[in-house]
């Protein structure tokens, strides 16, 4: 019995990457901006998506898929913006995958949408792994957390192309020193747009919803 | 199957020891029953547009330039999770 070796040199998520890239193509061709939001538990992913969903939704066609590993109340939380919200309890799974987004958009007909936005399983490391697809990758980190989050968690700040500083109306009560705060995401990512809100007060929304507006405008303008 | 090698960035998430742990169990009643896995780490590595530097290999804590300090970096090793190849016992 001889032994040989067999080369493979396959990367693990190919399948993934391979059903994120052919996701990517039919949201091109239907003109339609992907937003991934990923974050801890708690940081304020389902209340900034709520309040976006419900500004949005005045002028623009938007839809949610939402991850939990159980419960739907996050989808019932956002379904009360008006827009068409679908939840996908993913069980033992920490994170969404391109499959999960699939099968979720199979047999929903939210209509032809301007936006669709995810939110991840509250999770910091295994989402980051995972391309649904998305043209803007979000991570949330709120004041509450400690400002260097983004030093222990490098990859899903490195790969996200927005920062979003939340739950700012707390800055003061918890001592949040937000210099360091946007040194430890700079420390990790250069190029992410930095945006510091509260949804609860509604300070500094109007930017981010400026921004998604601005990625719906030119995703349209390149679609046609 | 006698051996799986895979290769795992120091960025991927991927903890080898926990996947170690689990190999045996889950190696169990298929193919690669009783095989041996060896992990090939590869470090974290950038490079940067602030001095030009190439592929420096970075240190543990963040991502810029462990030349110049720069954080206009690019991730360019360090994301890895590869099935490299796997040994095989012919007969």
């Amino acid at each position: 019995m001889d032994s040989r070796i067999v080369e493979l040199e396959e990367s693990v998520l190919r399948k993934n990457d391979e059903l994120a890239a052919a996701l990517r193509r039919r949201f091109a061709a239907d003109g339609t901006v992907v937003v991934n939001l990923l974050s801890s538990p708690g940081s304020g992913k389902t209340t900034l998506l709520e309040e976006t969903l419900r500004r949005l939704a005045l002028n623009q066609r938007v839809a949610a898929l939402v991850g939990d590993q159980a419960t739907e109340n996050d989808a019932l939380r956002l379904a009360r913006s008006g827009a068409p919200v679908r939840q996908i309890t993913t069980a033992a799974e920490c994170r969404l995958d391109a499959e999960m987004i699939d099968k979720a958009l199979a047999g929903w007909e939210p209509g032809n949408l301007d936006a669709l936005f995810i939110e991840n399983v509250g999770n910091l490391i295994c989402p980051a792994e995972y391309d649904l697809g998305e043209d803007v990758r979000v991570v949330l980190c709120s004041v509450t957390e400690g400002e260097d989050k983004p030093l222990k968690y490098p990859l899903a700040f490195n790969t996200s192309q927005v920062a979003l500083i939340t739950k700012i109306d707390l800055a003061e009560a918890v001592g949040f020193d937000r210099a360091a705060a946007r040194a430890a995401i700079r420390a990790v990512n250069a190029r992410a747009t930095i945006l510091e809100l509260s949804a609860r007060t509604g300070a500094g929304v109007d930017a981010w919803v400026d921004l998604l507006a601005a990625a719906i405008r030119e995703k349209r303008g390149t679609s046609h | 199957m006698t051996a799986v090698r895979v290769r795992i960035g120091a960025l991927s998430g991927i903890s080898g020891a926990a996947l170690r742990f689990a190999w045996n169990l889950a190696a169990e009643q298929t193919v690669a029953a009783g095989s041996e896995l060896q992990i090939e780490d590869v470090p974290l590595a950038v490079t940067c547009s602030g001095c030009g530097e190439q592929e420096t290999t970075a240190a543990n804590a963040g991502l810029a330039c462990p030349t110049c300090g720069s954080v206009a970096t690019t991730v360019v090793r360090g994301r890895e999770l590869q099935l490299v190849a796997m040994e095989v016992v012919d007969g």
